[in-house]
């Protein structure tokens, strides 16, 4: 069993070398510490120590944001560790453990999908601007040029037509 | 109704209006309907469900038709942006055109009229915008 105490001990320290860098809190990796080190407060606090410290092939699905059979290839590819849940009530189907302490870092999961870092930056550069604040582009408040009319407009492009 | 002054960009002047009056045997009566369609929105700047989202943030559009008497259920065939200044009241009008009934996110973006004017702001300073009077 993981020392509770040791986990959390290492993600702070994490997060102090991250903070140093003056890194964004908006950055995936440090949602993703911030994430385990909330995971690891609530089962400390709770006292169940039973609680296992997998991810199902869902979770894993999720964290790199691909098909589960992606998942279920590179568990057959013997890419990522895992161990068969044998738990009462998976007789139907197979399930799979997959333990948490392989996807700590970008690197190590780059190392399971080379092009995860290349997503992740392209999806977050295509998140729409959703800010509600008005526009800002500077406008004139008053024009140095002098000012023309509707008729002239229109005399203009008739003329040009 | 709106008291400040009213700007143009000259874009509108310079390409718009005449690739309009191109592709339509009546400009004079478009032409009238468009600076009575400026008035309306000036009227009421700041309509409900008529803002624009993303990179025209701020900024609203304005729909109007080309002809006097439209057919019935027939769309508004024209558009405006425009953005509205509430604390000096002024008007901007950065983009005329006609609707592309075939819009889509992906397609025909190039013909789209927000397209056209979201890339305009882009570029856009303080010597692009002509005074009306």
């Amino acid at each position: 069993m993981v020392n509770k105490t040791k986990v959390a001990h290492d993600i702070i320290l994490k997060l102090a070398e991250e903070t140093e860098k003056n890194v964004d809190l908006a950055d995936p990796y440090i949602q993703k510490l911030l994430f385990e080190l909330n995971s690891v407060a609530l089962v400390s606090s709770s006292g169940n120590h039973n609680v296992p410290e997998y991810y199902s092939v869902k979770d894993v699905a999720e964290l790199f944001d691909v098909n589960k059979q992606t998942v279920y290839k590179w568990i057959a590819e013997e890419k990522i560790d895992y161990k068969v849940d044998e738990s009462p009530g998976k007789i139907q189907r197979k399930g799979y453990q997959i333990p948490k302490g392989q996807f700590q870092t970008e690197r190590e999961m780059n190392i399971v999908d080379p092009t995860f870092s290349k997503r992740r930056e392209k999806a977050m550069k295509d998140i729409p601007n959703t800010d509600s604040s008005q526009s800002d582009v500077s406008l004139p408040e008053h024009s140095h040029n002098s000012s023309i009319s509707y008729d002239d407009i229109k005399h203009d492009l008739r003329k040009n037509k | 109704m709106s008291i400040g002054s009213e700007f143009w960009h000259k874009e509108v002047i310079d390409f718009d209006l005449p690739s309009i009056a191109e592709q339509t045997a009546a400009f004079n009566t478009l032409y009238e309907l468009f600076i009575f369609a400026i008035y309306k929105a000036k009227q009421n700047p700041n309509r409900p469900g008529w803002e624009l989202r993303y990179d025209l943030t701020g900024w609203h559009e304005y729909k109007f038709f080309s002809k006097e008497l439209p057919a019935i259920q027939e769309k508004p065939d024209m558009r405006f942006v425009y953005y509205y200044n509430s604390f000096n009241k002024n008007f901007y009008l950065l983009a005329v055109g006609l609707r592309n009934s075939e819009e889509t996110r992906v397609s025909a973006k190039e013909h789209s009229i927000y397209y056209i004017a979201a890339n305009r702001l882009k570029r856009t300073n303080q010597d692009c915008w002509q005074m009306i009077k």
